[in-house]
């Protein structure tokens, strides 16, 4: 910050101590909000404090039309894994070194009802809902309950959530639990009105902290 | 898609039982479920990590652990970070950065200071160390200025009423104060420090936790020789201050359903100061010290049976002892001494339903050749309590009811009643009514020629309004409060003893903020006070030592291997006594530090004070003239890691 800018504050706010001009807080709150930009995946909830973090821009409102892709407009069928899958297996399955149909998550396609195929963001999607139910129970809280999980579900070519699993558990049944609820209530906007181009699995690392 | 894609599975692990495992399972899918092997399944490991961290935690608002952020109170969480980022030197001037704060004090350096929290006197503070009262019984405040800031990990400031989960003295508000604890890796770390008026520091830590166990040790010396305290005495000489502080905290987590926790802190040392007088002759002398001793020891047991029900049992004591030197002869001394035991339940009824029973025993000690012979040496209180505190869909309801039975003036009861309102997902309205009490203190009752042993309690209402934004780079607060405090204790101008005669009303109001910007991090706090008296002669002139208007901005930021502080405090004008006769002007002072990292063991910080050289008053009365204040000085200190 640069040292005028400081100096105007202070004197401006001594000169007049009441008037402070709440107004640059909304315009510092905006600027860095548009430096975190949506290039950065990790989020972070804060519980009752929904959509800490608002993606700038929402995909499915700005969509970029991309050219259609023939092989990936029929949604492929799924069976429900009832196993839960171990904590590695999750995060080595993104080692993928593909096959073919090889869909990178950042660059999910998604297609309208129109047929038009979209190039989103289904992390965006994901995180603003996240960001929406999950909280910190407040029993933890008082008992300074902390710990890490992993929660998995499956995401349905339609948008459906099933199949939502603790893949690892907190230690805390209170804890897992929450995370467990915060999932089951997600709504996808893509859901009725777009249609996924492959089944996913997400498998979702939560942190619950306190300082 | 073809089955041979897992394969690929096992050789990006690093770790050999992970990969065995893996394989396992995978060997099970294949022959059980062969068609959803079919699937393509897309994971990414870091596709989001939903980190619930950084809850800033408070305990003191409603005595459990909570969301700073979601607290109905107008709060503030200082923790060790911000001290070191600070530019105060002591606890009083730092408390005195932070909104809704009055100080006063007898000259720098370990003088008698007296913090006074919105517009309320400065007994009307409750004064906790790690869960204990910490407060001298005889004068019924505590000695902020005896607490040295390298033994504090955290200080948790509530403003507004608690007497009804905390009893006598939560009027203008609580202070908690937690000293070091250890965590995380074992680390010692040693501290040199150098400044004018031969200021001198030296300290030694060493923290950590090994297992379920976590423990804290830390030392210091610090000394001074100070500058004169009044201005033009008599007697031109300085007047130091010796400060020998030891802390140690030991916890251990037994399960996940039983823990406890162990913290002493104790701090004894020298003060000189002027114009005492003598106790029998009544002679004035410039040559007065002090020697002290500040002393807590806190025990808490915290248990969980299950879901529903879990709780605490607080053995506590402390210590405020003073023994006072009239050229370097016994004067008087008084030694007070504070036993806290505590019982609280929490019952959770559902996530958003919570009850709290709780039952407080305290007794007070004081012992002093000052009163006379048939003077209790002790008093007792219990007391009990009840908090629900519940939440429906955007509303929540924080209700608490407490007793209070006194062995001296028999029983008070205290309520209070916050009602939250989120309006969008980053506002929320707060409207809040508290009722609160401070005891009469033993000087009240029992001081020759002044006390009366029959007083009643200092009664306080509150409302409050408050509206606080929560984004995610800025937070924002203004709330606007009044407080109406009756049976002030006051001398009867006919009798000169002790009587329940003043009456005071505090209109005011705090705007809070905190916001980064351009790499910078700002707290900037504005807070208006007009603390009325409504009784007497002097009825509706202004309080003593309050200012109607304190501004506060800091700022901080790193910068490389530097890490840049600026603060600012500006203070309007105060009166110094009661018929506004006589005032103190207002003033600014801007102090800044600067901390520069000379490798990755060892710190090198520079603290510059009134950097202005600034001259200004900060306390003042007809008998005792005008105290000193410093002008600029520097600190430098050296922090070695190991």
């Amino acid at each position: 910050m640069k040292p005028g800018l400081f100096l105007f504050i202070s004197l401006s706010a001594t000169a007049h101590l009441a008037a402070f001009n709440l107004s640059s807080v909304w315009m510092l709150d905006i600027d860095k909000r548009t430096e975190q930009g949506s290039s950065s995946i990790s989020v972070e909830i804060t519980h009752s404090k929904p959509a800490i973090i608002k993606p700038d821009v929402s995909p499915v409102k700005q969509p970029r039309i991309i050219a259609t892709q023939k092989t990936l407009t029929k949604p492929i069928t799924t069976q429900q894994n009832n196993e839960p899958l171990p904590e590695r297996t999750l995060s080595s399955i993104s080692q993928i070194t593909p096959v073919t149909n090889r869909i990178d998550i950042n660059k999910t396609v998604i297609i309208d009802k129109n047929h038009s195929v979209l190039q989103g963001n289904l992390d965006d999607l994901l995180k603003t809902e996240l960001n929406k139910y999950f909280y910190y129970p407040k029993a933890a809280i008082r008992r300074n309950w902390q710990g890490n999980l992993i929660v998995t579900f499956t995401l349905d070519a339609d948008g459906q959530i099933s199949n939502i699993q603790i893949a690892k558990s907190s230690g805390y049944d209170i804890l897992d639990r929450a995370a467990l609820n915060s999932v089951k209530q997600i709504k996808l906007p893509i859901r009725n009105q777009f249609t996924l181009s492959q089944t996913t699995l997400k498998s979702i690392p939560v942190s619950f902290q306190l300082n | 898609m073809s089955d041979n894609s897992y394969s690929i599975f096992p050789h990006t692990l690093h770790h050999k039982p992970a990969r065995a495992a893996l394989r396992r399972h995978f060997v099970f899918k294949k022959t059980v479920h062969s068609i959803v092997l079919s699937l393509l399944l897309i994971i990414s490991q870091n596709a989001y990590t939903a980190d619930i961290s950084q809850e800033e935690i408070i305990v003191t608002a409603n005595r459990y652990s909570q969301s700073a952020d979601e607290s109905l109170s107008s709060v503030t969480i200082i923790n060790r970070n911000d001290i070191e980022k600070s530019s105060a030197k002591d606890l009083p001037a730092l408390l005195n950065s932070v909104a809704g704060f009055d100080l006063k004090n007898n000259g720098p350096y370990g003088k008698l200071s007296s913090v006074f929290l919105r517009g309320t006197n400065s007994g009307h503070t409750l004064t906790l160390i790690d869960g204990v009262k910490l407060f001298s019984a005889s004068a019924g405040s505590t000695a902020f200025h005896y607490i040295p800031l390298d033994q504090i990990e955290r200080i948790e400031i509530v403003r507004g009423p608690k007497s009804s989960l905390y009893g006598s003295e939560a009027i203008g508000g609580v202070i908690q104060i937690f000293t070091r604890k250890g965590s995380g890796q074992t680390k010692a770390s040693t501290n040199i420090g150098y400044g004018e008026n031969n200021t001198r520091e030296i300290s030694a830590l060493l923290s950590g936790s090994e297992g379920n166990a976590r423990f804290s040790l830390n030392a210091n010396h610090s000394s001074t020789d100070g500058i004169d305290a009044i201005k033009h005495s008599t007697n031109n000489d300085d007047d130091g201050y010796i400060n020998d502080s030891i802390s140690a905290s030991f916890a251990y987590k037994f399960s996940n359903m039983l823990s406890f926790e162990s913290t002493f802190l104790n701090a004894q040392g020298n003060t000189e100061y002027d114009n005492c007088f003598n106790n029998s002759t009544f002679a004035t002398s410039d040559d007065c010290d002090t020697n002290f001793e500040q002393q807590s020891f806190s025990n808490i047991l915290k248990f969980t049976s299950n879901d529903l029900w879990d709780g605490q049992l607080l053995l506590g004591r402390s210590r405020d002892n003073d023994e006072n030197f009239w050229e370097s002869s016994d004067n008087f001394s008084f030694e007070t001494e504070r036993i806290d035991i505590s019982f609280v339940n929490n019952f959770q009824l559902t996530e958003n339903q919570l009850i709290v029973l709780g039952l407080d025993y305290a007794q007070d000690t004081v012992n002093t050749a000052e009163y006379p012979t048939s003077t209790p040496d002790k008093r007792d209180n219990k007391a009990a309590f009840i908090a629900w505190d519940s939440q429906y869909d955007s509303f929540e309801l924080n209700i608490s009811l407490r007793n209070d039975d006194n062995e001296q003036f028999g029983t008070h009861s205290t309520g209070s009643l916050s009602l939250g309102h989120s309006i969008s997902n980053e506002l929320k309205l707060m409207l809040s009514y508290g009722s609160a009490f401070k005891a009469p203190t033993f000087n009240d009752l029992y001081f020759p020629f002044f006390g009366v042993d029959t007083l009643n309690p200092e009664e306080s209402e509150s409302v409050e309004l408050g509206i606080k934004g929560i984004y995610s780079s800025a937070k924002w607060s203004l709330n606007v409060y009044q407080t109406d405090i009756d049976n002030l204790i006051a001398s009867d101008p006919d009798t000169f003893t002790a009587s329940n005669i003043n009456k005071a009303q505090i209109t005011g109001a705090e705007l809070i903020s905190e916001f980064s910007a351009f790499k910078w991090n700002m707290n900037f706090s504005f807070a208006y006070s007009d603390a009325k008296n409504q009784s007497g002669i002097n009825k509706g002139k202004q309080l003593v030592a309050r200012a109607k208007e304190t501004l506060n901005i800091q700022a901080d930021r790193n910068y490389g291997k530097h890490v840049f502080s600026v603060s600012l405090l500006a203070q309007d004008k105060r009166y110094t006594n009661l018929d506004n006769s006589s005032s103190i002007p207002g003033y600014a002072i801007i102090d800044a530090s600067v901390a520069y990292a000379l490798s990755k063991q060892a710190t090198l910080t520079a603290k510059i004070n009134n950097i202005a050289d600034t001259e200004y008053v900060i306390n003042e009365d007809s008998f005792n003239g005008t105290y000193n204040t410093l002008g600029r000085t520097l600190f430098v200190n050296l922090r070695y890691n190991m």
